[in-house]
């Protein structure tokens, strides 16, 4: 497996890490999972739909006679919305826990137009007080995508996370533009 | 003070009273009565944010009482401390809502968002079309009233409705409609659209004599009602719409949304006062359950009829489980905060799993009987009482013994939808009242259908992804058992799939040899499974792309009753042409009509020769173009699409004519030779049918043909290449023989 699936240095130090790309790079982000449960425990919150175990299970397997215990060592929520989001990112930072805790297409449910601009925005900037308080004693790795033309008027959330951000990385735009035809070259 | 008895229409929110209610008396007048509705809803949250919330609402307008209560959260083990705002009316619970939402976001409000029909449900046990008693005042207001019958009736006792039809004589969308047809049971008229105005006097006048209940109408909120307002005013002349005249007519915002993986458009609505309004081309379910089905909706949901008949039946679910929590005093949320408790990869892997699905077996088969359990997903909700504010049970062993919010508002759903269709058996099959029940049947069949996923819907009040997986959990588990009852009955299983299985055994064609195995079935699983029928024959069919691959529920096949079954093929499909699913469909019958495995070969050269004789139709020109139709659909903003598809290609020719275009809308269009390469069919300018590119619908044509005759070892390769050349020559002799069929 690549050792080095975004361009974060390992390990991983206490600090916000976002990346941004296409479909939230999902697959970089479970490669980052399968990677952190072979040694150690972590915290996944899936914000998006995008937590496939099935991905992690298989890109595993080849490193360990355990798979199953690996697998434990990943424990995982999933929000649907933005509230649930924030009342997810609270119930952790109420107690914070010392593993890395990776965050699968943040702003997912932000864009979700049944829910006022206004709104979002205050649910997501609570959301990230959370997070500033988690980064003091764990990484905090967030992936996100490039807001979509339909939630244009949303961009500031996105610039916002940004704004919240230790370190920031971007996937090329070139990268992205071919990742809307071929996914997943990475690894 | 009189007493009034009489059939509840319509209710809706008046700024000083409270309530307008609408009644059909059972002297068949038509009365309005007011009531007075105080109503009441809560906020939670840290003490001095209500300490502020209390400052800032005492003594508002509207506001007749504030006190600090415990009370019962669904997803909270203990009660909570909330503050009760008790209100003078909806109306202005409505407006103080919206004020202090803006102002105190922080705060978890309840019942806040309740609509008033809910309400006035949980309060009375009234609802629409309810046969009340009243009390009322000099003053016309209502004292008291009491249902006199129960949304779970059987045979409700309804009142005579006042139906009036009205719709332009064409698609407005195609053409321009010169003429409106009116229909009512006392009437049928033609009325001119002629420039003086003429048509809406007419209209007028026949609303206010015959006054009707219902006012059905053909693309009415789309085009039929903003054009008769329009003209009604450009010309001066009165158009009484509402039954409360000093009311316009209420618009509702058009919308898109997400619906079981489709983007759903809804146009602008159009919604009238002491009467409703039914669009049928926006009434969602109406091809499903038509006026009967519409009317047993809004009885059992609460839902106003207008309502009923045009929004998901996901709304009406959600209706019912609000109703069952205001009547055992638990709290509604508003916003929903619950998530999803911690667990590990490995157990997301074992719980995250969808229905239970068994390969069909490829091919054809003789004898075959397809048992079905009754409403599978409910049934499971309710004998495993999983609900999200109660312990999930143990497969399907409750864990909790009174019965959860979910499992309580199924239950007597579940088992009227069991007597109706008891009750359909009653009736011969084209007797009028079969007809009427199965409408009701198929209204209910869609709300127990949509129970189950709205336990996993993001936005449902009362949904827990984890009971989710648990209903899937029983159900693959209540599916296992029954092939394993199945196999040790000496039962071969062909083929499964969520809530079905499809049997045979040699010598076993009749329904009693059935009857074992179900009963069998019916003991090990706890849940009612039914048979079906028995097909003379089903043909299973692979994939598309590779032979050799089986494809779930994509068959056909015919009962032995005579009734063909259609799955997963292009007659099935939506934007498939009328025409072309026609021809798939008759080459069926044709196949249908066959009685033993011997007598089918002719009937495959039938159906051949069925097909070709379309197939020189369609080069010949001879099929009519609207029949050629593709109804496609754009689902997001046209800006957002990078690649470019048909349905995306005639979208922006009808934006460039003006036309808005919203995610989730219907495209129809025309594949056309040359440049454009599609035709947008709602430009409503006509086609000339030799620009109908007949080399792609040949190629349409071709693959639903393929896809009946596939079974019968016929390549859908060699049958298209047939189609497109007709130079190869197609035998169909080596095929029948190969199959073990009489090639004659």
């Amino acid at each position: 497996m690549e050792t080095s699936v975004i361009p974060f240095n390992a390990p991983l130090l206490s600090k916000r890490f976002l990346a941004i790309g296409a479909h939230a790079l999902s697959e970089k982000m479970l490669e980052l999972i399968a990677r952190l449960s072979l040694t150690q425990r972590l915290i996944v919150l899936d914000c998006g739909n995008r937590s496939n175990m099935y991905s992690v299970a298989k890109l595993i397997r080849p490193y360990t006679s355990d798979p199953v215990k690996v697998m434990c060592n990943i424990r995982l929520s999933r929000a649907f919305t933005c509230y649930q989001v924030l009342a997810m990112v609270q119930a952790v930072a109420a107690n914070p826990p010392r593993e890395p805790l990776v965050i699968l297409d943040f702003l997912a449910t932000f864009l979700d137009e049944d829910v006022e601009l206004k709104d979002a925005r205050r649910l997501l900037e609570r959301s990230l007080d959370c997070l500033a308080a988690l980064s003091v004693s764990s990484p905090v790795v967030i992936s996100a995508r490039p807001t979509p033309t339909i939630s244009r008027q949303r961009a500031g959330l996105l610039e916002l996370l940004r704004n919240n951000a230790d370190v920031c990385w971007e996937e090329p735009h070139a990268l992205q533009a071919a990742q809307q035809t071929q996914m997943f070259l990475f690894g | 003070m009189i007493t009034f008895r009489g059939w509840l229409l319509d209710l809706y929110l008046n700024q000083t009273e409270g309530l307008t209610l609408w009644f059909i008396g059972e002297d068949d007048s038509r009365v309005c009565f007011r009531q007075v509705f105080p109503v009441t809803f809560y906020a939670a949250g840290p003490k001095e944010q209500l300490r502020s919330l209390w400052k800032r609402v005492n003594g508002n307008a509207g506001v007749l009482g504030l006190s600090r209560k415990q009370k019962q959260d669904v997803f909270v083990s203990d009660p909570v401390d909330v503050m009760q705002l008790d209100m003078a009316s909806p109306a202005s619970q409505v407006r103080l809502f919206r004020d202090i939402e803006a102002e105190f976001p922080d705060l978890t409000y309840y019942d806040a968002d309740v609509t008033i029909g809910t309400r006035y449900m949980a309060r009375y046990g009234v609802f629409p079309l309810a046969l009340c008693e009243l009390e009322v005042d000099e003053s016309q207001i209502i004292q008291a009233i009491r249902p006199l019958n129960t949304r779970w009736d059987l045979i409700p006792d309804l009142p005579p409705l006042r139906i009036f039809e009205l719709a332009p004589n064409c698609d407005p969308s195609r053409g321009r409609p010169t003429s409106l047809h009116m229909r009512t049971d006392r009437f049928v008229r033609q009325i001119p659209l002629d420039a003086i105005g003429d048509y809406l006097r007419v209209i007028d006048e026949a609303l206010t004599a015959y006054d009707p209940d219902i006012f059905v109408t053909n693309w009415g909120d789309s085009w039929l009602i903003p054009f008769l307002i329009a003209q009604s005013e450009e010309k001066g002349i009165p158009l009484r719409l509402n039954r409360d005249t000093a009311r316009p007519v209420r618009w509702q915002k058009e919308t898109t949304y997400f619906s079981y993986g489709h983007i759903i458009y809804r146009p602008e609505e159009a919604h009238l006062f002491g009467r409703c309004h039914v669009d049928r081309r926006s009434a969602m379910m109406w091809s499903d359950f038509s006026m009967a089905g519409t009317l047993e909706m809004a009885r059992v949901t609460t839902l106003p009829i207008e309502k009923a008949a045009r929004v998901s039946p996901g709304q009406g679910i959600s209706a019912m489980q609000v109703i069952t929590a205001l009547e055992r005093d638990v709290l509604v949320p508003y916003q929903k905060r619950q998530v999803e408790e911690f667990k590990s990869g490995m157990q997301l892997i074992q719980s995250d799993r969808g229905g239970m699905i068994y390969q069909p077996k490829v091919g054809l088969h003789m004898d075959v009987a397809q048992v079905d359990f009754v409403s599978m997903y409910p049934a499971v909700i309710i004998k495993g009482n999983i609900s999200p504010e109660v312990p999930l049970p143990n497969v399907l062993e409750p864990a909790h013994e009174e019965l959860g919010v979910v499992p309580s508002t199924l239950k007597p759903l579940y088992e009227k939808r069991v007597e109706i269709k008891k009750k359909i058996r009653q009736y011969p099959p084209d007797h009028p009242m079969a007809a009427t029940l199965k409408e009701r049947a198929n209204a209910l069949k869609w709300l127990l259908v949509v129970c189950f996923g709205f336990l996993g819907y993001k936005n449902a009040r009362y949904g827990r992804i984890e009971a989710h997986e648990a209903v899937t959990r029983g159900g693959r588990e209540v599916l296992l058992r029954a092939k394993e009852v199945a196999e040790a009955e000496g039962f071969e299983v062909l083929h499964m799939y969520v809530d079905a299985l499809w049997i045979k055994k040699n010598g076993c064609s009749r329904q009693e040899h059935f009857t074992d195995v179900i009963s069998k079935i019916n003991l090990h699983t706890g849940l009612t499974i039914n048979l079906d029928g028995i097909y003379r024959w089903v043909a299973f069919l692979p994939s598309k792309t590779d032979a050799r691959v089986p494809i779930a529920n994509r068959y056909f096949g015919v009962f032995q009753s005579g009734e063909i079954k259609v799955r997963g093929l292009e007659a099935r499909r939506r934007d498939t042409p009328v025409w072309i699913a026609a021809v798939q469909n008759q080459m069926i019958a044709l196949l249908g009509q066959s009685r033993t495995k011997s007598d089918l070969s002719d009937h495959i050269r039938e159906a051949f020769r069925y097909y070709r004789a379309s197939l020189e139709q369609l080069k010949a020109n001879q099929v009519p173009v609207d029949q050629l139709v593709i109804n496609g659909k754009v689902s997001y903003a046209l800006e957002a699409y990078k690649a470019s598809t048909a349905s995306v290609r005639a979208a922006r020719q009808m934006q460039a004519a003006g036309m808005p275009i919203k995610p989730g809308m219907r495209i129809r269009f025309i594949y056309r030779v040359g440049e454009p390469d599609v035709f947008a069919w709602d430009l409503g300018r006509p086609i000339n049918p030799a620009e109908v590119n007949k080399a792609k619908y040949i190629e349409l044509l071709a693959k639903a043909g393929s896809a009946v005759l596939a079974p019968f070892g016929i390549s859908e390769v060699l049958f298209r290449e047939w189609s497109e050349t007709q130079t190869l020559q197609l035998k169909l002799k080596p095929y029948l023989e190969k199959k073990g069929l009489p090639s004659g």
